[in-house]
């Protein structure tokens, strides 16, 4: 096992290493003058170029991404040009909402579209397979900010149960936390569901095909232990692969949904740093995201190795 | 084996329902295994056999599946019981081991687990009790290091190690009728030499009966007592081991037993094979099944289906000229058409 993941944590040093240099080339040859947008329409031409010697743009290409690389290894990603702190701090700042949010709604995402995948699965063919499985097509079809506009007028506007926008940090209590979190997670949690939903479905059919699944009835277990030790709990590998994969939607996704809700996140700090042309932050930031889109990854890839022993066996 | 049979088909029907319409892949099949027998069921893939085995165990999807007639098991018709009392037979009075040796076990889980597994659902056994049986079964299996193998997970062992574990997981609850689908298709000769002996050994030491399924009708002769021979869905022969290859007496017999390789047989030469094929699920003949194919057929073959009829005492045979066959009164004129 601990060769294993060795092995998954070396293989993720050339993807980070391909990330910088796409991060680094984006930022930088992308039009628009960080200087003149930051000293505004009226600058002279002295002013800019003093400033881009002082955010040492004035350096060839290779050098400032040496130097930025340099940096970002020992965990310094440069200060803000906006704000003037670090870029490590403000990104924490942005990055807990959008956490919280992404978990919370995989989470909802999770708790509902397992068990939906299998019943549509089971019953396959029925009328409950065809609600499940039209229910989970409209979870795909409804863009996440329509439904949050949709949950905000009913449960805030018209029942007044939950904030209408707004986020509250942990520090504030679990609760409130939650509170203000689940029609934003339950938003963004929706289509999440409609693709678990449907990625479980298939999974558990294929599984049933299997031959052990047959041994497993013929050994006389029950069918809630055929189900879910012997089906579920194999059809669980492809389930974490789309898990893995949709990571980066679920992101994608939480921008959109944090926009809607007003909340202080990652969006929000990546569409005002692309305003101010804060080049250090978005290169961080960006930089950061993909960091933890590999974190992920690797932690999906570790569970696998838990889940299924010939991954965790075979080097 | 004068007392009743440990299971007793009656005119056993299953019928698919498909996209294509319905097929009946079992059409009156009739057969019984008395307690402590082996009965060997032969045939060419398709005919059934499968199919005969899972309705046994009541394995079919019943949403696709309609059955009829009776299967007694103790004298008690399984076809007629709910999903509960299905899953108590199964895997303890009635156990099933298959062909397929890669897939038959889940990757997932030690095969030690899934063993005991077998027994915690038949048993209040504790687990480390059930642990002890599972190794004493393992062990009877002749495994080399047992205790290193019940911790091992599937794809760590050999198709014939595989096997093993299955026949043990099968048997670890002493079941009273093992119901083995081509247990050893999918092996090398010498494994399935040894598995065929295990199989045997383990029959005698649980004092079981065995419905043993095959498509080999060579093996048949070494373990069996009695023999059903299929062709499409329907038994057309039904004998002792001793009368079936003394005088077989149905064209398609003698033709699986022409196939069969023999130590004599050169092997540069072509094996016999019967000419044509096993007709589709959706085209079944109207009269006798295997008319087609057969070198005897004659008008009356094709116009009217023939029924299972006692030969001699405990022969039986669905062919219309079965006796003029034996007493070598009809020729096989066109298959020698066929051969020159
Ligand atoms: N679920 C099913 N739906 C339709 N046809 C089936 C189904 N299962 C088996 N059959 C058909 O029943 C026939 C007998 O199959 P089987 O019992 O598996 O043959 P074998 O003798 O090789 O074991 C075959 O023609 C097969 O196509
Ligand atoms: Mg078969």
């Amino acid at each position: 096992m601990i060769q294993y993941v060795v092995k998954r944590i070396l293989s993720l040093v050339p993807v980070l290493g391909v990330v910088a240099v796409v991060v680094f080339a984006l930022v930088h040859l992308s039009p628009g003058d960080p200087a003149s947008v930051i000293l505004g329409p009226d600058a002279s031409a002295d002013d800019i170029r003093q400033l881009r010697d002082e955010l040492g743009l004035n350096r060839p290409v290779p050098q400032q991404f040496a130097s930025w690389l340099g940096n970002a290894l020992t965990g310094d990603l440069g200060t803000s040009i906006y704000s003037g702190t670090p870029v490590t701090s403000v990104f924490l700042d942005y990055f807990r909402p959008t956490l919280s949010l992404a978990i919370f709604a995989q989470i909802i995402g999770i708790l509902v579209a397992v068990p939906m995948g299998v019943f549509a699965a089971l019953y396959r063919g029925k009328w409950m397979d065809g609600a499940l499985m039209s229910f989970a097509l409209v979870g795909i079809s409804v863009p996440s900010f329509l439904m949050g506009l949709l949950l905000i007028l009913f449960f805030a506007v018209f029942l007044n149960w939950l904030p209408v926008a707004g986020y509250a940090p942990l520090s504030e209590g679990l609760g409130t936390h939650l509170e203000y979190l689940l029609l934003p997670a339950i938003s963004l949690g929706f289509i999440q569901a409609a693709l678990i939903t449907r990625i479980t479905r298939a999974a558990m059919l294929e599984v049933m095909n299997n031959a052990y699944v047959k041994t497993a009835r013929a050994k006389g277990l029950s069918r809630a232990t055929v189900v879910i030790k012997h089906t579920l709990r194999n059809a669980f590998i492809p389930i974490l692969e789309i898990i893995g994969q949709t990571f980066t939607t679920l992101i994608a996704g939480a921008v959109v949904v944090e926009f809607v809700f007003n909340i202080p996140g990652l969006g929000q700090l990546i569409v005002n740093s692309v305003e101010r042309r804060d080049f250090p932050v978005i290169q961080g930031t960006v930089l950061l995201v993909a960091f933890g889109y590999v974190l992920i990854n690797l932690f999906i890839d570790l569970i696998y190795g838990v889940v299924d022993p010939r991954v965790r066996l075979d080097q | 084996m004068s007392a009743s049979p440990i299971i007793d088909i009656r005119n056993l029907r299953t019928h698919f329902h498909t996209e294509k319409g319905r097929v009946t892949a079992v059409d009156d099949v009739s057969f019984h295994v008395g307690r402590n027998e082996v009965l060997g069921v032969v045939g060419e893939s398709g005919c059934g056999k499968s199919v005969t085995s899972e309705a046994i165990m009541q394995l079919l999807n019943p949403e696709i599946t309609d059955f009829e007639g009776e299967i007694l098991f103790d004298g008690e018709n399984l076809l007629a019981l709910d999903e509960a009392r299905l899953a108590r037979i199964r895997g303890n009075d009635i156990s099933m081991i298959f062909q397929d040796t890669t897939s038959s076990l889940n990757p997932l889980y030690t095969v030690g687990d899934q063993i005991i597994e077998a027994l915690q659902a038949h048993g209040r056994q504790s687990r480390q009790e059930a642990a002890r049986t599972a190794l004493e079964m393992v062990k009877a299996t002749g495994i080399p290091s047992p205790e290193k193998r019940l911790s091992e997970y599937p794809h760590e062992l050999s198709g014939g190690m595989r096997q093993r574990i299955m026949i043990a997981m099968a048997l670890v609850c002493r079941p009273r009728l093992l119901i083995a689908d081509e247990p050893t298709t999918a092996l090398d000769v010498t494994t399935q030499a040894q598995i065929l002996d295990l199989i045997m050994q383990m029959k005698a030491e649980l004092d079981m009966a065995v419905v043993f399924i095959t498509h080999d009708i060579g093996v048949v002769a070494e373990i069996c007592d009695r023999v059903a021979v299929m062709y499409l869905g329907q038994v057309i022969e039904d004998s002792t081991v001793e009368s079936l290859f003394d005088a077989p007496l149905h064209p398609y017999t003698r033709g699986l037993m022409q196939a069969m390789p023999t130590i004599e047989s050169d092997p540069a030469e072509d094996l016999y094979t019967i000419r044509g094929r096993v007709p589709s699920l959706f085209d079944v003949p109207t009269g006798c099944r295997f008319a087609e194919r057969c070198p005897y057929a004659t008008g009356k073959c094709r116009a009217e289906a023939p029924t299972l009829e006692a030969a001699t005492d405990g022969h039986k045979v669905r062919c219309w000229h079965w006796k003029a066959i034996a007493a070598g009164e009809m020729t096989e004129s066109e298959a020698e058409l066929q051969a020159g």
